[in-house]
């Protein structure tokens, strides 16, 4: 899955710091959001669109062929 | 309950646990009672330090408002949960190999038929709970 957080987070000029402690998560999973090694959940998806203020599609796209990001 | 109270009374706990184990000794030397149960003192007050220690821990950093944020945000963080759960899950296949690694070392040592039918009936139970645990989210989600 793609999505456009790093992008949208500095058009703000945000620490990923910032958007962490709006989000009520860690640094480290907007580090790993950012770089697609993690997939957030459902709620997590919808909290960080009404953060930005835009539709979860538009933050976060699927890929046919994407695995879950989950490796065992 | 208020986080910090609940450190307070696991320190309490462990404070107890510690008193209890040296009372324990103390009677146990007054009576002279000898024998494998003289052992269970020293375990009662290892693992009241033990309580106390880890409880007091967590309870100095919730004193501090931004690390207590941070814990509170790192305990909720979905992320973590999740490291957290799979790292479980991968520990648990760990502690199987050691099991029977440990069963197999057991026989050839040839310990005690009780100790060893003992630590295979715990074994089996162990290696089933995933199983019920599945059942029951099953059901649950």
């Amino acid at each position: 899955m793609q999505n456009k957080i790093e992008e949208l987070r500095k058009e703000r000029g945000l620490k990923q710091e910032d958007l962490a402690s709006a989000l009520d998560v860690s640094r480290q999973t907007i580090g790993s959001l950012e770089n697609g090694r993690y997939n957030p959940s459902i709620i997590l998806a919808f909290k960080i669109a009404k953060y930005f203020g835009k539709p979860v599609e538009e933050i976060f796209t699927y890929e046919e062929d994407d695995s879950n990001g989950e490796e065992n | 309950m208020e986080r910090k109270t609940k450190w307070k009374i696991f320190m309490a706990l462990g404070i107890a646990a510690i008193l209890s184990g040296v009372l324990l000794m103390v009677i146990f030397d007054r009576f002279d009672i000898t024998g494998r149960i003289t052992g269970i003192p020293g375990i009662i007050v290892g693992m009241g330090g033990g309580i106390f220690g880890a409880s007091y821990a967590t309870y100095y950093k919730l004193k501090d408002p931004l690390k207590a944020n941070q814990i509170r945000i790192e305990e909720n963080d979905e992320r973590t949960q999740m490291i957290n759960n799979m790292a479980k899950a991968k520990g648990f296949d760990v502690a199987m190999v050691a099991y029977i690694v440990l069963a197999v070392v057991f026989a050839i040592a040839g310990i005690d038929f009780y100790c060893l039918a003992l630590y295979l009936i715990i074994g089996v139970a162990v290696v089933c709970s995933p199983a019920i645990f599945m059942h029951l989210y099953n059901k649950k989600l």
